[in-house]
């Protein structure tokens, strides 16, 4: 009866003179640890908008916008919404540059006005030229342009849009005269159209 | 019970909303004066489709959905939904990886029983306990920060291995949490069993014998208290638990207070499983994660031994990357229905902590009502006006003793 009186004493005085467990978070900034999972960040300059994180994300949390009727052309916008978001990191993980997405340790992310903590981002985006579907951001072809390497050349919207960064004269700069034609392929053009014009004749019959 | 019978008895609804847990519960406590003589129980309310969301999602998002269940478990349905995929697939998963996970099993259920016996003691009116042992929980949610960059929803579950190592600078840290907490452990445990008013409380409070568990099929430490020596790392082991030594904690009498026992002694196998796992993993490397491409057509089945019970899960592949059917059953369901054993022939002040001793998430007392069938009489109780019944019982034991 008396010894546990002693050990829960000696516990009790021992929390009396510690420092309480709770901190001073508001006046002064809490420390996070090095690993810890907060806010995911865009680096503008790495993303591509090739639309991964988009489709990982388990909780929806990032918004992919595809504005065809802009001004400047058509746009490609991913949002991400904190409010949404369950900091699991599949975005990082799934990031085809990598360090696109990043999570950051920022964790206060209270708003009341929720356009002060969405991260976007925003791209170009290269859109068919002869029916007007997307075919990825400009920087998305570009990433994959370097990736494949010599390969690339295989591939016709990745040499056409080379060829327009550079600002060289080729097949991509002539217009679209319809119907569609087997000269076409060489254009930027979605796959559904380029398969429209290979299988085109010269007769302009299919 | 007749209904004729029942209608002159004072009904006491227990619920219905409970917003935690995955189970939220009604009970209709049926009583002669202050002694409860029926229990009914209805489940279902607050549905929320985890299963149909699932077949929705990847087979890997369905980890982050099935870790939301549950704040508190958060890792043992995601443990279970990994055994169930691995399962199907037939992958091995690599050393490492399943001692990481044993290491985040184990710390989850530290810092759930810490925090069930917290608050059994706010029940009864310790509250230096409550204070206490959150406290103590507070350095366990510390290193889950550290090594899985949260304090809970650890994302630390991939089929086929973990996301996230557990780095060699860490480990020093973690040893040293484990040290501190087994000495304050073995403080908090001592304080709790050896106090002469939280026996007289709780010893012969909601017994639950031998024959009503496997009548229940209960599971857990719910199961164990009362001697049944069931338990999955035990009865079929998986992850790392094979290679590692621990014992099976249980005790023979089945009140409150041996769940008391069961879960504070499960606390020290807990450490002595994360300090083997440790050893074992240390100067150590290797792939943290097997390679799965494709999940094929076929079923599977995983079990987790979570910190309330048995954890189950299957899951129906057709070939595609979604599951077609996904079932979970957690522990609380099999736990839950015990409460007809239980509480029949127990005092309304009694009920909370007996409510409590199964371990489901206590707002599914949160709001009660007395009802008088006979003059139309409500009167409604809040969970704060149970949970001061039951302290004024204990107040009223410490004055006798």
């Amino acid at each position: 009866m008396r010894k546990p009186k002693i050990r829960e004493l000696k516990e009790a005085i021992t929390s009396l003179f510690s420092r309480p467990f709770t901190t001073d978070f508001p006046y002064k900034p809490a420390s996070v640890v090095k690993r810890y999972r907060g806010k995911p960040k865009y680096n503008e300059d790495i993303c591509v908008g090739c639309g991964g994180c988009f489709q990982v994300c388990p909780a929806k949390a990032i918004e992919m916008v595809d504005d065809l009727n802009g001004e400047g052309g058509p746009t490609r916008t991913l949002i991400h919404h904190p409010a949404q978001c369950i900091f699991c990191g599949e975005c990082q993980r799934n990031c085809i540059t990598k360090e696109g997405i990043k999570l950051t340790t920022e964790f206060e992310i209270s708003y009341f006005d929720e356009k002060t903590v969405t991260d976007s981002v925003k791209h170009k985006l290269l859109v068919c030229k002869h029916c007007g579907e997307v075919i990825g951001t400009e920087k998305h072809i570009m990433f994959v342009f370097k990736k494949l390497g010599s390969l690339a050349f295989s591939q016709p919207v990745t040499i056409s849009r080379l060829m327009e960064e550079l600002e060289i004269k080729g097949a991509a700069e002539e217009k679209f005269l319809p119907p569609i034609q087997r000269t076409d392929m060489l254009k930027i053009v979605c796959p559904k159209c380029r398969r429209l014009a290979f299988i085109t004749d010269e007769k302009k019959e299919r | 019970m007749s209904d004729n019978e029942k209608k002159k008895k004072v009904i006491v609804p227990i619920g219905p909303y409970h917003p935690l847990l995955e189970e939220p519960e009604f009970f209709a406590l049926y009583c002669d004066g202050e002694k409860v003589v029926d229990v009914d129980w209805q489940p279902g309310y607050n549905h929320r489709g985890i299963e149909k969301l699932s077949e929705g999602k990847h087979w890997d998002q369905v980890t982050f959905l099935v870790e939301r269940i549950c704040g508190i478990c958060s890792t043992s349905h995601p443990f279970a939904y990994c055994n169930a995929v691995e399962d199907l697939v037939g992958v091995t998963v690599p050393e490492r990886a399943k001692y990481i996970r044993c290491i985040i099993g184990e710390l989850e259920r530290i810092h759930s029983h810490l925090l069930w016996v917290g608050l059994a003691g706010h029940f009864l009116g310790y509250n230096t306990v409550f204070m206490w042992a959150w406290k103590y929980r507070e350095p366990v949610l510390d290193m889950f920060e550290i090594i899985t960059g949260n304090r809970n929803h650890y994302a630390m579950f991939k089929i086929g291995g973990v996301r996230r190592n557990i780095e060699e600078e860490d480990m020093p840290a973690l040893r040293k949490v484990l040290k501190e907490f087994k000495a304050q452990l073995e403080m908090l445990t001592h304080a709790v069993l050896d106090d002469p008013v939280l026996g007289a409380r709780l010893k012969g409070v909601g017994v639950l014998t031998k024959e009503n568990i496997k009548d229940f099929g209960a599971v857990g430490p719910v199961a164990r208290a009362s001697g049944v020596a069931i338990d999955v790392r035990k009865d079929e082991p998986y992850a790392a638990y094979p290679m590692l030594d621990f014992n099976l904690v249980t005790t023979d009498n089945g009140d409150v207070f041996d769940k008391a026992v069961v879960r504070l002694l499960e606390l020290f196998e807990s450490i002595k499983i994360i300090e083997q796992s440790l050893n074992a993993i240390e100067g150590t490397g290797g792939d943290i994660c097997a390679e799965v491409r494709e999940i094929p057509s076929g079923e599977g089945i995983g079990r987790h031994e979570a910190p309330r019970g048995e954890c189950f899960h299957f899951v129906r592949s057709d070939g595609t990357n979604r599951p077609v059917r996904h079932k979970i059953r957690a522990p609380s369901y099999t736990n839950i229905p015990t409460f007809k054993a239980s509480c029949i022939g127990q005092m309304i002040p009694d009920v909370a902590i007996i409510l409590a001793g199964v371990d489901p998430c206590y707002c599914c007392t949160e709001r009660i009502a007395v009802y008088d069938a006979c003059s139309r009489k409500k009167q409604m109780y809040d969970f704060a006006q149970l949970v001061e019944m039951s302290r004024k019982k204990t107040e009223k034991l410490k004055k006798e003793i």
